[in-house]
């Protein structure tokens, strides 16, 4: 899946990303890092471009968003309908039922995850056999050993903030050599 | 830390520390409103000393009535550590046991720099002793 180079508006115009190259996404096992200051978008990107372009071409996925508390609350509700039993103080086991019910994912976005679980290679080990691309947010140290390992490449999409253009705000998106 | 280590430290150890906790930053939805609940009166003083401060971290268009959670998750971090700082000069308070759960990590390298330098500033002044929680357990900054 390719989102394709140029100008993509989201949110009723009010942020416009500026995407200096193809961003490909699902070529090949990769971890791609996006990179960027606090409110440069990178949340916005994910919402706004990333997951459009995956449900329109219909990739399944799996989203643990910035806001994870609250979505923490809706999938023990989610596991609980479905019949599983939930131990709410068993974090780990809660998020490891979630990805269980979704193992035909081929991409994992974690948006600022490694706030909540310091445990990410054990997520890594518990996706690897099936995520094929990791989408992660972080500000704790990007790429090598922070990332899931071989075969998996990484690779860092860049966020820059270039100005404002009748109304809404200009972000630079490109991929960084690693 | 996990999620649930989170609440089980902070049921532990919340009760002797003032709490900002990045997963509820706000009671209210303006830093109008929410200055207006702790001042129990309008603080331009206040709302224009944070509007400055914010400029530090780059952040823009920090308005009085602007929906607090039109801000990115750092910023709405940076701007509820910074009410806190600015209300606990403001009260004149000191010796304040200031707990930030999840604030710094979510803060760009830069951004965190410099919200840890402004902490141990106010905690020179004796306003407050920072505190983080790291591996479930709280510790001094």
């Amino acid at each position: 899946m390719i989102i394709k180079k140029g100008v993509i508006e989201v949110f009723d115009h009010r942020i416009a990303f500026s995407l200096a190259g193809d961003l490909e996404l699902d070529s090949g096992p990769c971890c791609i890092w996006l990179s960027g200051e606090n409110g440069v978008g990178k949340t916005s990107f994910i919402e706004g471009c990333l997951i459009a372009a995956l449900q329109k071409d219909r990739i399944p996925f799996i989203y643990f968003g910035q806001d994870f508390q609250t979505q923490y609350y809706t999938m023990q509700a989610v596991l609980a309908v479905e019949g599983n039993r939930i131990d709410p103080s068993d974090f780990e086991k809660t998020v490891g039922m979630w990805i269980e019910r979704g193992r035909d994912a081929r991409i994992l976005i974690l948006d600022e995850f490694d706030k909540y679980w310091d445990g990410m290679k054990r997520l890594y080990a518990l996706t690897r056999q099936f995520v094929k691309t990791y989408v992660v947010v972080t500000h704790d140290g990007v790429a090598g050993e922070n990332g899931p390992g071989e075969p998996f490449k990484d690779r860092i999409w860049s966020f820059g903030k270039t100005g404002g253009r009748g109304g809404s705000s200009v972000v630079e998106v490109r991929e960084l050599t690693v | 830390m996990s999620f649930s280590g989170i609440r089980r430290t902070l049921a532990d150890f919340g009760a002797n520390y003032l709490v900002l906790d990045v997963g509820c930053l706000y009671v209210a939805t303006t830093l109008r409103e929410e200055i207006w609940l702790y001042r129990e009166k309008e603080d331009p003083w206040l709302l224009d000393a944070i509007c400055k401060e914010a400029g530090e971290f780059n952040i823009r268009d920090v308005l009085p009535d602007r929906d607090l959670f039109t801000f990115s998750g750092g910023e709405q971090a940076i701007l509820a550590a910074l009410l806190i700082l600015s209300l606990i000069e403001s009260f004149q308070l000191t010796d304040i046991n200031l707990l930030l759960c999840g604030v710094l990590e979510s803060l760009s390298g830069k951004n965190r720099r410099l919200l840890v330098e402004k902490l141990k500033a106010s905690a020179r002044r004796g306003r407050i002793r920072p505190h983080v929680i790291r591996e479930n357990r709280v510790h001094c900054i």
